[in-house]
C-alpha cells in the first residue's frame, strides 16, 4: 500500500484539517474536516517490523534497536478541499510515533 | 464534573501471567502499577482458577492497596430460541489447529464478596475443572454450587454470550439468556460489563473492544435493568507488553503470529490510568446517547468504585491467610495418635520404657498437640497404608524423616533415633507452619492413587498442588 504522508491539524486531539501534498498530478490541497465518522486504534503486525526481522536474520543488525511500533490511531472523516469541493471520506492514520498519513481517500 | 475524572479508577478485570498463555504480567508487578497510578485497590481475574491469588494478596499487602479476587470461567450453555440450554460443538479440526486447541467459548467472570464469596468462587473453579484439561462451567453445574444466597457478583462482558448476541444485534436473545443468569443470581448479583479499547467495531475481530459494543451493552444493561460496571479486561500491565500478550495467543492456539489469529486488537489493554478509564466511560456514554454524557460517564464510573469497594477482602477474615486448613479432626485425636504411636513401639523394635525413646515421643507429641496438626499426621499414615495395600512402593523423604512419630505411623522407614536425625528439623513450635511430609512413589502409578484419594476423602477435600517455584 502506498502510504501519503500528510500534515493534519488538530483541535483538542480531534483533526479538523489536513493537507495533501503536491505530486505530479496535482498541487498540494487543504481540506476541512466536516464529520468526524469514527476513530478507532489498531495495534501494528509488530512481528513484521524491522527490528523482529533483524532478529531472525532477514534485515541488517542495525534495526535490531528500533522499537516497533504498538498502535496507530484511524481517524475516518468526512471532509472536502474547498466550499464547491465534492465531499469525500478520508482515513487519517497517526502513527505511535505522532507522524500522520492518509490510509484511504474515498473521493 | 471535574471530581469524577480525578476519582481514583479501580481494575476488577485483570488476567495476571497466572492465567496460563493469556496474561503477561506477574501480580507483583501488576499491584505495583496500579499503586503507582495511584489506584487504591486492584481485582485479579485469572483464567480458569486462582493460582495467583496468594501471590497477588501477598503483593497488595506489602504495596498497600486492597485486594478483590475473582475468576474468569468458560460457560458452554447456549440458549436456543426455545430457551432450552444446547452443548456447543466444538470444531475439533486438527487441520486447523487453532480450533483444535482453543474452542473460543464464551466466558464469564464472577468477583468473590467475604469469605463466602471466596468460597464460592473456589467453589466454581472446582465444578469447572471435573473434567480433565477442559474447564468448562456449564448452567447444570453452577446451580450444583450456588445452593446459598449468591456472594458473587457476574460479570456478564462483551465475551459473554449476551456481548455475542449484542454483536450481532440480537436484542431479544441477549434479553433471554440475562433473564436466565437473573434467576440464578438475582438482578443485584449480575453487572454488564463495558469495555472499550476502542477498537474497530467495523473489524469482526475486533468489534467486542469497541465502544460501540460498549454504547449497546449499556443501552441494553439500561433497557433490563442491570447496572453496568466499566473493566479495561487488562491481560498487561504496561501498554508494550501487548507482544506478549500476542506470542501467547499464538501459543495457546499453536499457530503462527498472525493478525487473525490474535484476540489482543491494540495496546489499550493494559493496566490503564484512572484519567483514560474516565475518557473512555465518556466515550461510551456519549456514544449510548442514554441521557446526559457528563452524568452518565460519571454513574458510570461511581457504580464501578462502589462495586469494587464491597468486592474488597480482608486477608485474614475473608481468605484466612497464614492459617493451616487441616483435616477435619474428631474429639480425642490426639489421644488416637499417641495410641497409633505407642501401638507402633513394639512392631519397630523398640524397648517398652527405653527412656530416650519415650522421651522423644512425648516431645514429638506435645509439639503436634500445641500446633493441632494431630488429624494431618493421621491423615499421612492413611494414605501411606492405603498406596501400601494397593501394592504400590512408597517412602518418606527429606525432612519428615527427622520424626519419631512419622516413623511409628509406619510413614518413614528410617529409625531417627539410631540415625540421630533432628525432629526439630521437620517441625518446630517456633515455626508455626505446617510441616511437609513428602512421600515418594512410583510414578506410574502416581495418578491411580490420586484417583483412590478423591474416592476416599471426596473431591472437595482434596487438592492438586503444584510448586512452580522450585
Amino acid at each position: 500500500m502506498r502510504v501519503e504522508v500528510i500534515e493534519v491539524q488538530c483541535r483538542e486531539g480531534v483533526p479538523v484539517q489536513f493537507c495533501r501534498p503536491a505530486s505530479r498530478a496535482r498541487a498540494s490541497r487543504r481540506y476541512r474536516v466536516r464529520a468526524v465518522l469514527g476513530f478507532w486504534v489498531e495495534g501494528t503486525a509488530w512481528w513484521r517490523s524491522k527490528a523482529v526481522r533483524a532478529v531472525l536474520g532477514r534485515e541488517s543488525h542495525e534495526s535490531i534497536d528500533t522499537t516497533p511500533e504498538l498502535d496507530r490511531t484511524i481517524w475516518r472523516v468526512e471532509a472536502r478541499a474547498g466550499e464547491q469541493a465534492q465531499v469525500g471520506v478520508y482515513d487519517l492514520v497517526r502513527d505511535g510515533d505522532g507522524a500522520w498519513s492518509l490510509a484511504r481517500a474515498a473521493d | 464534573m471535574a471530581a469524577a475524572q480525578d476519582q481514583p479508577f479501580t481494575h476488577l478485570r485483570v488476567a495476571s501471567g497466572w492465567s496460563m498463555k493469556h496474561g503477561a504480567s506477574h501480580p507483583l508487578e501488576l499491584v505495583e502499577r496500579a499503586a503507582s497510578l495511584g489506584q487504591p485497590a486492584l481485582g485479579l481475574t485469572d483464567r480458569d482458577g486462582v493460582y495467583g491469588a496468594v501471590k497477588f494478596v501477598l503483593a497488595c499487602q506489602k504495596v498497600g492497596i486492597s485486594p478483590i479476587l475473582g475468576v474468569d470461567l468458560a460457560f458452554s450453555g447456549l440458549l436456543t430460541s426455545s430457551g432450552i440450554p444446547t452443548q456447543r460443538g466444538v470444531a475439533r479440526t486438527p487441520a486447523r489447529g487453532g480450533a483444535f486447541v482453543d474452542a473460543r467459548l464464551p466466558r464469564v467472570s464472577f468477583l468473590a464478596q467475604g469469605a463466602a464469596g471466596w468460597a464460592q468462587v473456589c467453589r466454581l473453579v472446582s465444578a469447572a475443572h471435573t473434567e480433565r484439561a477442559n474447564p468448562v462451567l456449564t448452567w447444570e453445574k453452577i446451580e450444583e454450587v450456588m445452593t446459598g444466597n449468591p456472594a458473587i457478583v457476574v460479570l456478564l462482558g462483551p465475551d459473554s454470550l449476551i456481548g455475542s448476541a449484542l454483536i450481532h444485534k440480537r436484542e431479544q436473545q441477549a434479553c433471554t439468556e440475562l433473564a436466565r443468569w437473573k434467576s440464578l443470581f438475582g438482578s443485584e448479583q449480575l453487572r454488564m460489563e463495558l469495555i472499550s479499547h476502542r477498537a474497530n467495531d467495523r473489524d469482526p475481530r475486533a468489534v467486542s473492544r469497541s465502544t460501540a459494543l460498549a454504547a449497546r451493552m449499556l443501552r441494553c444493561a439500561v433497557d433490563e435493568h442491570i447496572t453496568p460496571v466499566l473493566t479495561n479486561a487488562v491481560r498487561h500491565a504496561r501498554p508494550e507488553q501487548g507482544r506478549v500478550v500476542d506470542v501467547l495467543d499464538a501459543a495457546r492456539r499453536l499457530v503462527m503470529l498472525d493478525e487473525r489469529h490474535l484476540d489482543r486488537v491494540n495496546s489499550n489493554g493494559h493496566l490503564a490510568s484512572s484519567q483514560h478509564m474516565a475518557e473512555i466511560a465518556h466515550e461510551i456514554a456519549d456514544r449510548a446517547a442514554v441521557g446526559s454524557t457528563q452524568l452518565v460517564a460519571n454513574r458510570l464510573l461511581a457504580v464501578t468504585d462502589e462495586l469494587a469497594r464491597s468486592c474488597v477482602l480482608d486477608l485474614q477474615g475473608d481468605l484466612g491467610l497464614g492459617q493451616a486448613h487441616l483435616p477435619e479432626a474428631p474429639a480425642g485425636v490426639n489421644q488416637v495418635l499417641r495410641q497409633r504411636c505407642e501401638a507402633g513401639l513394639s512392631r519397630r523394635g523398640f524397648t517398652r520404657g527405653d527412656r530416650v525413646v519415650t522421651e522423644r515421643l512425648d516431645v514429638e507429641l506435645g509439639v503436634i498437640e500445641h500446633l493441632g496438626f494431630a488429624s494431618y499426621f493421621l491423615t499421612v499414615a492413611d494414605i501411606v497404608e492405603m498406596i501400601r495395600g494397593l501394592g504400590i512402593r512408597v517412602a518418606a523423604r527429606g525432612s519428615g524423616a527427622g520424626s519419631l512419630v512419622n516413623h511409628l505411623l509406619d510413614v518413614s522407614g528410617v529409625d531417627p533415633i539410631a540415625h540421630g536425625l533432628l525432629f526439630e528439623r521437620f517441625l518446630s513450635p517456633l515455626r508455626v507452619q505446617l510441616p511437609d511430609i513428602d512421600l515418594d512413589v512410583e510414578s506410574a502409578r502416581r495418578l491411580e492413587i490420586y484417583q483412590h484419594i478423591f474416592d476416599k476423602y471426596g473431591a472437595q477435600r482434596v487438592a492438586c498442588v503444584a510448586m512452580t517455584d522450585t
